[in-house]
């Protein structure tokens, strides 16, 4: 008869097992009372059992007299290779599992290392430029941002440094004339990094408080 | 009648461990010392373990010859070359003496060593395959290598021509799975510790290879290419 029936799939999910004769008795019969009935599945079975039977048909049976001078062979030059190797011993196993919990440590070391590492790398790319940073309302406070296993490092403020003095010195290329006010501004970019002590911030002039005139 | 489906068994499945092997099963040429240790069923792996690390010779080389058989042809089987399974085996065997120091005498001996094997072997495979990529074997199937057994009929050399050539199709962790289980006739429990899986996953690698190789083979019965 040829007629798939509503068991089919559950069938053929054992068919591998049942090749193999892995199924048990019980769960084995119902395959096979399936397998009577229903011509597709005995297909797919039949195939499956042959394909089983030549590949277990590969299992070694006599040995030719050809493999029996490659084992002694074989066994010859295993025994050369070890020989070439330092004895295992037990004391070399403690001397291992030594080596191995230091290696382990080094390791753990190493990855502290890279992570703070990274996590600097990481900070730095949240402001471009390294360690300029953009000025910002915040950063006029001296606070001191560290990194967890750096040396605290203070970077009070990133943006230009402003100087005054009295107006009728020699002027530089840098400075400008300020207003009415008779002074001149110097303006340079700061130093940042751990050039000592920072200088205390000054916070950049308002456009609108001042008018700048270049100078003639 | 009710058709029979179920083959037997197996009868080429090793023993866990080999004390009271035949003498057959050991390769020719060993002194008697070395045969009387690799023969004492007295005599357990993991005893002659110690005493290699002890310092003595014999017992390595009792192990060599208990082991090497298997190592070779489960080799054979996942490579399918006769030079690279010799050296995978020797390799095997190198690789189990440095580590030696390392093995846990409450775990099986055969399952730690076969491991070695199994990851050698399928290391290998995986070169031979990368090797053949794009080359003419790759279009032939990468026919590997006949055993010289020269009383074979021509049926039986060609039904292994054709296993090999389904072989060659299945992934490295499929073919390694059916190796052991169908050709070797280890459990899934032996070969899930080897594969370094679960029983779970073994038993699913078991049932998906079986079918995929009755795929292919369907396809080669019917005159294609596998």
């Amino acid at each position: 008869m040829n007629r798939p029936s509503a068991s089919c799939g559950s069938v053929r999910e054992q068919l591998p097992w049942f090749a193999g004769g892995e199924l048990d008795a019980s769960t084995a019969a119902s395959v096979r009372a399936h397998l009577v009935d229903c011509h597709a599945c005995r297909g797919e079975a039949a195939v499956l059992q042959r394909s089983h039977a030549a590949l277990g048909a590969l299992a070694v049976g006599d040995e030719t007299p050809a493999e029996t001078a490659m084992f002694a062979d074989l066994h010859r030059d295993i025994l050369a290779a070890v020989a070439t190797e330092p004895a295992p011993s037990v004391a070399t196993a403690g001397r291992a599992s030594w080596w191995a919990s230091g290696r382990a440590l080094a390791a753990a070391a190493l990855l502290v290392v890279v992570g703070f590492w990274g996590g600097t790398i990481v900070g730095d790319q949240r402001h471009p430029g390294g360690d300029v940073r953009l000025p910002s309302p915040s950063a006029a406070q001296p606070a001191s941002r560290t990194v967890v296993g750096e040396s605290p490092r203070v970077v009070p403020y990133a943006g230009a440094r402003v100087e005054l003095r009295p107006l009728g010195e020699d002027r530089g290329d840098d400075e400008v004339e300020v207003g009415p006010s008779g002074l001149l501004v110097r303006r340079a970019l700061r130093q940042l990094v751990d050039d000592g002590v920072p200088v205390p911030p000054v916070p950049p002039v308002a456009p609108s408080a001042t008018s700048v005139s270049h100078p003639r | 009648m009710q058709p029979s489906f179920e083959r037997p068994r197996s009868t080429v499945r090793p023993t866990a461990d080999v004390a009271g092997a035949a003498a057959a099963n050991l390769p020719t040429g060993l002194s008697t010392a070395v045969q009387q240790l690799a023969l004492d069923p007295a005599l357990s792996d993991a005893e002659l373990v110690r005493r290699t690390l002890a310092g003595q010779q014999d017992p390595f080389a009792a192990l060599v010859a208990r082991y090497q058989k298997r190592a070779y042809w489960i080799a054979f089987h996942v490579v399918g070359r006769t030079e690279e399974a010799r050296d995978v085996a020797q390799e095997a065997f190198v690789r189990l003496f440095k580590g030696l120091a390392q093995y846990d005498f409450a775990r099986s001996f055969y399952t730690w060593f076969y491991r070695i094997v199994m990851n050698l072997a399928i290391d290998a495979l995986r070169k031979l395959r990368s090797a053949r990529a794009g080359s003419l074997d790759d279009v032939l199937g990468g026919l590997p290598d006949q055993r010289e057994s020269g009383e074979a009929p021509v049926e039986r050399e060609e039904q292994d021509r054709a296993v090999w050539a389904v072989l060659e199709r299945l992934d490295a962790k499929f073919r390694a799975v059916l190796v052991l289980r169908d050709i070797h006739g280890l459990s899934c429990r032996e070969i899930a510790p080897i594969l370094k899986v679960t029983h779970a996953t073994a038993r699913w690698r078991l049932h998906r290879g079986r079918q995929m190789f009755r795929e292919h083979w369907e396809r080669l019965e019917r005159g294609g290419r596998p």
